[in-house]
């Protein structure tokens, strides 16, 4: 039997299998946050996905190697997300068009198995969605209602927008994503229906997940879940240690905290269960300030806080997802204060953080008051520091001695470190400067590029009539572009939470005496075009 | 090889509006808008696609305000030279096709042949200029200020920069950043994404940028575009359309929604939905407008002022063969050029609303 009809058999199979499946009930929170989950499902495409292990010569999967979100459209594709993943890791390939024929070589998902297994129905056809579907007018349509048309296509609806533009789920063209562009003239010659099996007419959060967390309201507290049976699947490692894969799914738990102290928290499990608890300070897989496997003593400073109980996967890729309890107790500092300063705080303002040239360095921390890591490039030869938005120097100056707030593009003035700030007034612009391409008065003899032709390079002219920055003593220079390709290695994130690790190869240099000679160099630059005008 | 046709549409100019507008309850289907606000009664005419008059003459770079583009321009579909790429319908698939297009400093187009996995370079007048290998799964076309091109692909989460030989650097957008729809670069070359909830992003530029997840702190509330006006949302109120101006710097938390920010439409009464465009210093905007029409959907494109009054609208045909792309661009102030697929091929459309020649 060659790979077509494999698939072929397999995919009809699904649909004599998926009939007692009908009388079954959905609710319209499940079908939506089935659809979420593979449409932000984070996934690796490997060398070996590009080609697939044992595709045709003529396959080529139309992917990068790198990191993406929601599984490829597979032509006649319709699967579960386990089953996906195993098949990325198992050198599948990565999708397939009709032109490929139904391959049995590759993983993802067309339009009707995306909206097949949002529904949980089994695999459906656009020809055969009818007939376990009703027709219903635009104006009802609601969460988890399809647009279809026979032999062409089916939507997935989610919401109207804020400027009236419907919010759907797919899987067309590359992946299965969302789409939110297109207006309703998009899916005007299409037909809403309504899965006959459907329930309710809105869509809830379900519990434990993001956007519905368990509240946890007193202490101690204990609770019994399971991840097998969670549908928040967002988080895959947490910031505190990479290295351990939590791609499995995750129950999340908020709690408020109203005084400095130590969260203390244990999960217990069975046996072939592995379930792992972290704090999260923000749901984003970087702000994740502590995990461990079963113990985890954590000092907390007032605010909001989220624990997750997730599932730990082996490097082999097999998850132990299952039961288990957590309980969570609070030891409080009695007499400190909020906001106080604990002594295993990092992350305060201008002190090293983690970026992509060093992540074993802190988070900066919002509680601290520090919003924004700042990095000079992206290989662990630069400089990075903890900063916020401010409106004047005096925001940065007592907690960075000799900082500033400057613009560094884009409507944000942030404060930076000294190094950045060794500023004098100019209030004459030095003639020789004006009258030929004599270096800035009091620089270093090193001539100063015209940077005109890069005014990326440029901090916002509008601080630099009444502002000189000095140029460094180095000579600056202009990184190639090509200097800037490498590698990017990505952590697994989830939805809308995770993070991206950009390894740059051959980068190494240093960006602060390019910064400063640039600032520098837009001085001369201006100051020279201002008299040919 | 297939020549280049240039086609010149009558059914905009014959067809469409009388037919399009009929049942339209806040159009007049004399040919003009009727507002009902009480601020302004005289009506304003349609604006059908102008006819260059010729083909767009060769202009020096920067002129490109000036090029006249032709009503249509052609491209079949295909691989080769003169061809733009296309995979057709098919039971349960979606159709690929080019999916944005970007206008040159010298008025020339390129577009996003994302099947062929290459950009392809016009002329203004349409005429084939060449193409420029680019990664797969091309979303959207911006031309920087360095007059290189900055490619988005979605699929890829990247932004690739390119020049006339090829790729130049590549950027990786952070993938927490999941519901990014288009891309601008502004004077300084830093990327700006815009997001579904016409929310903007920046992800800096090459010599200083934001360690992650700091990105997420360049939000900022509105839609940047290319013509360098005020970021500017677009939202639907009570049944009406209105344009929210956000303060420099306001995000969505922060911006207190003050009435002087907030522009309401005229002629929007039956809208279902908006969409911005493009933002002119001048104040103007140019908006993408669905009004229903029983069970269809019409379309216009209208210019309206720093008041909200409009100053022209073009009413657009029938919707393209649907697969999500980017439809249109901005040639200049009150051009719109339109990707417009059909069976036999590309036409990219153009509207004059009114710019000053």
């Amino acid at each position: 039997m060659n790979q077509r009809t494999t698939r072929l058999t397999v995919a009809l199979l699904f649909t004599v299998v998926a009939l007692p499946l009908q009388a079954q009930t959905v609710s319209r929170s499940t079908v939506m946050t089935r659809a979420q989950t593979y449409t932000y499902h984070p996934w690796h495409c490997s060398a070996q996905n590009l080609t697939g292990t044992s595709c045709p010569s003529g396959y080529r999967s139309v992917y990068l190697v790198g990191d993406h979100l929601g599984p490829p459209y597979d032509w006649g594709g319709y699967m579960s997300i386990d089953t996906y993943d195993k098949g990325i890791r198992d050198g599948y390939g990565a999708g397939s068009y009709s032109s490929d024929g139904i391959l049995a070589c590759t993983v993802g998902l067309d339009c009707s198995g995306f909206v097949s297994s949002s529904w949980n129905t089994g695999h459906y056809t656009t020809s055969s969605i009818p007939t376990i579907s009703q027709t219903i007018t635009r104006t009802d349509l609601l969460a988890g209602d399809v647009l279809n048309i026979a032999g062409y296509h089916v939507i997935l609806y989610s919401h109207e927008q804020e400027n009236g533009l419907p919010f759907l789920y797919e899987s067309a063209g590359y992946n299965v994503h969302a789409t939110y562009n297109e207006g309703w003239a998009y899916v005007d010659e299409f037909t809403p229906r309504r899965y006959n099996n459907i329930t309710g007419t809105t869509v809830g959060d379900l519990l434990g997940t993001a956007a519905n967390p368990i509240e946890i309201t007193s202490f101690p507290y204990t609770h019994n879940g399971d991840t097998s049976t969670s549908l928040s699947d967002m988080f895959d490692y947490c910031a505190d240690d990479w290295t351990k894969r939590e791609t499995g799914p995750e129950v999340i738990y908020r709690v408020e905290i109203d005084t400095p102290g130590d969260l203390v928290l244990a999960v217990r499990d069975g046996s072939g269960v592995d379930i792992d608890v972290h704090v999260y300070e923000r749901l984003n897989e970087v702000d994740c300030i502590g995990r461990e496997h079963e113990d985890l003593v954590q000092p907390v400073d007032c605010g909001e806080y989220f624990i997750v109980a997730d599932t730990w996967v082996n490097d082999s890729g097999t998850e132990y997802p299952g039961a288990y309890t957590l309980t969570v107790s609070f030891t409080p500092d009695t007499g400190t204060p909020c906001g106080a300063p604990r002594p295993d705080y990092l992350g305060r303002l201008g002190t090293p953080c983690a970026f992509e040239g060093d992540e074993t360095l802190p988070f900066c921390n919002p509680n601290l008051g520090t919003t924004v890591c700042l990095a000079t490039g992206d290989t662990a030869t630069d400089q990075s520091w903890c900063s916020v938005e401010c409106e004047t120097d005096a925001d940065c100056i007592g907690a960075m001695p000799g900082g500033c707030c400057l613009d560094i593009g884009y409507e944000s003035n942030y404060c930076l470190i000294e190094e950045f700030c060794s500023t004098s007034v100019d209030p004459e612009p030095d003639p020789a400067v004006e009258g030929d391409d004599a270096p800035d008065a009091g620089s270093d003899p090193e001539p100063i590029p015209d940077l005109s032709g890069d005014p990326d390079l440029l901090p916002d002219p509008d601080l630099l009539p009444d502002t000189v920055v000095q140029p460094d003593q180095q000579t600056p220079d202009i990184p190639s572009p090509d200097g800037q390709e490498g590698e990017m290695v990505t952590r697994n994130e989830g939805c809308g939470c995770g993070m991206v690790i950009d390894r740059r190869q051959g980068g190494g240099r240093s960006m602060l005496p390019l910064l400063l000679g640039a600032m520098g160099g837009l001085w001369l630059v201006r100051r020279r075009r201002g008299r040919e005008c | 090889m297939h020549p280049i046709r240039l086609l010149h549409a009558l059914f905009f100019c014959c067809v469409a509006p009388a037919v399009l507008l009929a049942g339209c309850d806040s159009l007049d289907t004399t040919g003009g808008l009727s507002h009902q606000g009480g601020l302004q009664t005289a009506a304003l005419p349609l604006v059908a696609p102008v006819p260059a008059g010729g083909p767009a003459t060769t202009v020096e770079p920067e002129d490109h305000l000036q090029v006249v583009y032709p009503v249509e321009i052609f491209l079949p579909w295909g691989d080769g030279h003169g061809e733009i790429g296309w995979l057709p319908p098919a039971q349960e698939r979606a159709a690929m096709a080019p999916a944005s297009l970007a206008v040159d400093r010298d008025g020339s187009l390129w577009i996003v042949d994302q099947v062929n996995s290459r950009l392809v370079h016009l002329d203004p007048a349409g005429g084939w200029l060449g193409t420029v290998d680019c990664p797969p799964g091309g979303a959207d076309l911006a031309l920087g200020s360095d007059g290189r091109l900055y490619l988005l692909s979605l699929a890829n989460h990247r932004v690739t920069v390119l020049d006339g030989g090829g790729v130049v650097d590549t950027l990786h957008i952070p993938l927490e950043l999941v519901h990014i729809s288009g891309l601008v670069v502004n004077e300084r070359h830093h990327v700006l994404l815009i997001d579904a909830y016409q929310q903007t992003y920046d992800l800096g530029g090459p010599s200083i940028r934001m360690g992650w997840p700091s990105h997420l702190r360049t939000r900022r509330e509105g839609i940047v575009t290319a013509s360098g006006g005020p970021r500017v949302k677009a939202v639907l109120s009570q049944g009406v359309a209105e344009l929210l101006y956000p303060e420099p710097g306001g995000d969505r938390e922060a911006k207190p929604d003050p009435p002087a920010d907030r522009v309401v439409l005229e002629d929007t009464d039956s809208v279902a939905s908006i969409v911005v465009l493009d933002s002119e210093p001048t104040g103007e905007v140019v908006l993408l407008l669905e009004f229903f029409q029983g069970e269809r959907v019409v379309r216009t494109l209208r210019r309206v002022d720093e008041v909200g009054q409009p100053l022209a609208e073009v009413v657009l045909g029938p919707p393209p063969i649907a697969f999500p792309f980017r439809e249109f661009a901005v040639a200049a102030p009150g051009v719109i050029l339109q990707l417009f697929p059909q069976a036999d091929g590309l036409t990219i459309r153009s509207y004059d609303l009114g710019r000053v020649r």
